[in-house]
């Protein structure tokens, strides 16, 4: 008995591998070839035209993300440094330094902002009252010089005085004031909009860096009127 | 290996067990389009994992057992299965092509048809060891399993299609 031959006669007759499915077999391997060659390209240009497109879309909002961090640094007063003492040590050891002497001497820090000038410093608005429960608002410039804070200037205001502003004589030039008028809006000096803080109340506090020695100072009031003021030349 | 040499195996390939591959792939599938389907596939599977073709095996039995495997999964699919279903209501709608395909078969039976019955795990080694001559170890090698279940695979085969007596003979022998 001859299994093999009875298996193969079991078989259709027409099951031959025929040279048009060689061909085919060719023709698919051909196109699979290409298609892996076509595919590699697409994936370089892929990669390619995403490279442009992530430096494109980075170049376009990492400027406005570096700037956005400074600006909140500077309103939030981020003043922890890697080195050395923090600004808020700083100020207030300063503080105790400079009143050490003074009874009924109270002080409250109410505003600062870093990197105002160059990287590195310090704009700090701060109140004080005396024994004669004085009140003043003080503004002071303070410069990190190596590991080390550096106290640079300072220009006070009374809220009664009838001169409102004074400016420091040094670069930088802050322009600072006391307000308590509520019709008040904008403060100017030369053309730098002033920052304006609200301390109590009516009282509210403002000032300017500006590059410019003395400039004018006008006040923007409610109804649109501008009331240009004069210096108040108070220096501690 | 370039592409020079593999386009140049695929053929030998082709040349070499193209026929006897088909004629594998049809035992398990029984059907003739889909035999050709599934022979495009096994080539060009060959092809792209020609790379990982570490020569522990021959080309015919790596060959081999792509076929198998791939007949394998076609059985297993939902086409399949669905297309048995639908056979199987069509034949119940035609009683007498049934009874008449009957009566055909045990006029005409053969060894092939008895082969034709096994299941597939007793046909497939009667078709590798008598039909396409591989050796035990071989047959092993392409259905990935022992040698020794290989062996009684084939006695349960034999034996279920009443060829018992030829082995004794030793006309078969392993």
């Amino acid at each position: 008995m001859n299994i093999k031959k009875e298996l193969e006669n079991s078989l259709p007759t027409n099951l031959k591998f025929t040279e048009k499915e060689k061909a085919s077999i060719r023709y698919q391997v051909q196109r699979l070839s290409y298609t892996a060659k076509f595919k590699f390209k697409s994936v370089i240009l892929a990669v390619f035209f995403i490279t442009i497109a992530s430096f494109f879309v980075l170049s376009m909002t990492l400027p406005n993300l570096i700037e956005e961090n400074a600006l909140n640094d500077r309103i939030i007063g981020n003043t922890t440094h890697s080195s050395g003492e923090t600004f808020e040590s700083f100020f207030h050891r300063k503080m105790k330094e400079m009143h050490q002497d003074e009874e009924n001497f109270t002080y409250s820090l109410v505003h600062t902002e870093m990197n105002a000038v160059h990287k590195d410093d310090m704009i700090a608005v701060f109140k004080e009252r005396n024994s004669h429960s004085e009140e003043k608002i003080y503004i002071a410039y303070i410069e990190k010089e190596g590991s080390q804070w550096e106290w640079k200037r300072t220009r006070g205001a009374e809220w009664d005085s009838p001169v409102k502003w004074s400016s420091m004589d040094k670069i930088p030039y802050i322009y600072s004031g006391a307000i308590r008028d509520n019709s008040i809006v904008e403060v100017y000096a030369g053309d730098e909009k002033a920052i304006i803080i609200d301390i109590v109340n009516d009282k509210r506090f403002w000032y300017v860096i500006s590059p410019v020695k003395d400039v004018q100072v006008k006040m923007v009031k409610k109804d649109g009127t501008e009331e240009v003021i004069k210096s108040l030349n108070f220096e501690e | 290996m370039n592409k020079e040499e593999r386009e140049q195996l695929l053929n030998d390939a082709m040349e070499q067990h193209g026929d006897y591959l088909k004629h594998l792939i049809y035992t398990y599938v029984k059907d003739i389009q889909k035999t050709q389907d599934i022979i495009q596939d096994v080539f060009i599977k060959f092809y792209k994992n020609l790379d990982h073709f570490e020569n522990r095996s021959s080309i015919k039995t790596y060959l081999y057992r792509i076929a198998v495997n791939e007949c394998k999964n076609y059985l297993r699919s939902w086409h399949y299965r669905k297309m048995e279903v639908t056979e199987k209501i069509f034949m119940w709608k035609n009683q007498i092509s049934i009874e008449s395909e009957y009566i055909q078969r045990e006029e005409k039976q053969n060894i092939a048809q008895l082969v034709g019955k096994l299941s597939v795990r007793y046909r497939e080694v009667i078709w590798l060891y008598y039909y396409l001559e591989l050796s035990v170890t071989e047959i092993a090698d392409v259905l990935n399993c022992s040698v020794n279940t290989v062996k009684t695979r084939l006695t349960r085969g034999r034996k279920l299609m009443r060829l018992t007596i030829e082995e004794s003979e030793g006309e078969y022998e392993y």
